[in-house]
C-alpha cells in the first residue's frame, strides 16, 4: 500500500503500527479523527510531501522515491534523521539497558552479565555510527546543498568549500554499515542460548524491544540510503558539471 | 559478514517482483535492489556496487549497452533476462534466464554463476542444523580472537574453507558477529572467560 495525501492519518497506523514513532518524530500527536494526511500535516506545519516520502519509505522496503515529488530539502531530511538518532541513543537504548539491568537484579548469574556487556558494546558501536553521521556525513550533505543553491542563484563559478571536496556520498554509501547485526545476535542469544529466566514478561518485553529497534534501524538506514543519498548525489553531479 | 548483493534491471513490475521472490530463496544474507529503467540503473551504480546484475537487455534498446552501460568489473557477473526462450546468437552475458525457466532452474543458474565468480561453492542446503565438531572448533578460535587466516593455518585448510564454515555457523546459530559468537562460545562452555582475557 502506498500512502497518499488523501489517506486517512489513522489508516497509516492501522497499516503499520511502527509508523507511530515516525509520526511522533514529526511532532504529530494522536487524536486526528477522520482527517487525511494532508489536513493533519497542514495543521501541524509539517511538509506533506516530505512526510509521505518518509512514511512510504519506512513502510515499504521496495518503495523508491519519485523524482517529481522531491520538493523537500536535504535540510529536512537531515533534521528528521537527527531526531531519529536522538531517539535511539537517548530514549530507546537506555530503556532496553534498564530492562536488562532489571533482569540481572532478579536473576543472578554470569550469563546475564555477558548479555549486558554485549549490549553495552552494541551501544558504543551505535553511538560511533551515529556520531560519524551527525558530525561528518550530515554537515557534508548540508554543505553540498548550500553550495548547490548558491551556484544556481549566482550562475557563476565559485570557490568550492573544502568539505565538499573531501567527501562524497558514494564514499558514504560504500562504507555505510548496517548496525543491526549485533541486535540480531542478541535476540538469538536470548531466545536460544541464555539459561531460562523466570520472569517471562520481562524477557518478552526485552525481546519485543529488540525486534522493533532492529526493524526501526533498518528502516532508518533505508531512508538514509534511498532518500538522502540519491538527492545529494544529484547535487554532486550538478556541481561537478559546472566546476 | 560476507553477503551477496544483486541489482535487478527490468521494466516489468510483475517480473521484477517474481524474480525477487526467487532470489529470496538464496538465504538471508542476500541484498537485492531493483530498478525499472536505464535512469535508475545508472543512478544506482553511482553509489551501490552490487556483486551481480540481472538485466533485461530490452530495457536498454541498443546493441552495445553491455559495453557502454555495464562496468567492466560486472560484465563477468551479469545475467541476461530474456522474455523469449530463444537466446541471442552471440551471447554477451555469461549466464541467462528465460521467462519460462522453472524456479529451480533459475536458482541453479544463479548459484553456478556465484560459484564461478566467487570461487567458492554456494549452496545453503543439505547440511545438518546442528553445528559440527569442526565448526565448534572454529567458533572457539573466533572467540579467542584468531583471524580467518590464522584459523586456516592452524587447521591446515584454505581461508576460503574457513569463510564457508563461518557462513554455515552463522546460518545455523543465527549469530553474525565475532562478539556474538564469543558470548555463544562462553555460554556453551566452548571457551572460558579466563582463556579469552588472556
Ligand atoms: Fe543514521
Ligand atoms: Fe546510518
Amino acid at each position: 500500500m502506498i500512502f497518499t495525501e488523501n489517506t486517512k492519518m489513522a489508516d497509516l497506523i492501522h497499516a503499520n503500527y511502527l509508523l507511530l514513532s515516525v509520526i511522533n518524530r514529526f511532532g504529530i500527536k494522536l487524536g486526528f479523527g477522520e482527517k487525511s494526511v494532508r489536513q493533519v500535516c497542514d495543521e501541524e506545519g509539517v511538509d506533506t510531501g516530505f512526510f509521505l516520502e518518509i512514511a512510504n519509505a519506512f513502510h515499504d522496503k521496495d518503495y523508491f522515491p519519485q523524482k517529481q515529488l522531491q520538493t523537500y530539502s536535504v535540510k529536512q531530511i537531515v533534521d528528521y534523521l537527527k531526531t531519529t538518532h536522538n531517539y535511539y541513543l537517548n530514549e530507546k537504548v537506555p530503556e532496553i539497558e534498564e530492562l536488562i539491568d532489571k533482569m540481572i537484579l532478579k536473576q543472578e548469574g554470569r550469563s546475564l552479565d555477558l548479555v549486558r556487556d554485549f549490549f553495552g558494546q552494541y551501544r558504543h558501536e551505535l553511538a560511533a555510527h551515529i556520531r560519524h553521521e551527525d558530525e561528518l556525513v550530515f554537515p557534508y550533505a548540508l554543505e553540498v546543498e548550500a553550495f548547490y543553491k548558491r551556484l544556481r542563484e549566482r550562475g557563476e563559478v565559485l570557490e568550492v568549500p573544502s568539505i565538499v571536496k573531501k567527501f562524497s556520498m558514494k564514499k558514504f554509501s560504500k562504507e555505510h554499515e548496517n548496525i543491526e547485526d549485533k541486535l540480531y545476535d542478541l535476540k538469538n542469544i536470548l531466545i536460544k542460548y541464555t539459561p531460562p529466566v523466570d520472569d517471562h514478561a520481562l524477557v518478552n518485553h526485552i525481546l519485543f524491544d529488540l525486534f522493533s529497534l532492529e526493524k526501526d534501524l533498518n528502516d532508518h538506514s533505508r531512508i538514509e540510503d534511498k532518500i538522502m543519498v540519491p538527492k545529494v548525489v544529484e547535487m554532486e553531479k550538478a556541481i561537478a558539471s559546472v566546476i | 559478514m560476507s553477503g551477496i548483493s544483486f541489482l535487478i534491471c527490468e521494466n516489468s513490475y510483475i517480473i521484477r517482483k517474481g524474480l525477487l521472490r526467487v532470489l529470496e530463496e538464496l538465504g538471508e544474507n542476500v541484498e537485492i535492489k531493483e530498478v525499472d529503467g536505464i535512469e535508475g540503473f545508472r543512478r544506482h551504480l553511482d553509489y551501490f556496487e552490487p556483486d551481480f546484475l540481472i538485466v533485461n537487455p530490452q530495457v536498454f534498446g541498443t546493441e552495445n549497452f553491455f559495453y557502454t552501460d555495464i562496468p567492466a568489473r560486472l560484465r563477468k557477473c551479469a545475467i541476461g533476462l530474456y522474455s523469449c526462450p530463444d537466446l541471442p546468437e552471440n551471447p554477451v552475458f555469461p549466464e541467462f534466464i528465460a521467462l519460462n525457466d522453472t524456479k529451480s532452474n533459475i536458482l541453479e543458474k544463479i548459484k553456478s554463476l556465484i560459484t564461478r565468480c566467487k570461487g567458492e561453492n554456494y549452496s545453503n542446503t543439505g547440511s545438518s542444523p546442528e553445528i559440527t565438531g569442526r565448526e565448534k572448533l572454529i567458533v572457539k578460535y573466533v572467540a579467542l580472537g584468531l583471524t580467518n587466516k590464522e584459523i586456516a593455518d592452524k587447521l591446515f585448510i584454505s581461508s576460503h574453507t574457513v569463510v564457508t564454515h563461518r557462513r554455515n555457523i552463522t546460518r545455523k546459530l543465527g549469530i553474525k558477529t565475532v562478539s556474538g559468537l564469543t558470548v555463544y562460545a562462553i555460554l556453551n562452555n566452548i571457551v572460558n572467560i579466563e582463556e579469552i582475557n588472556r
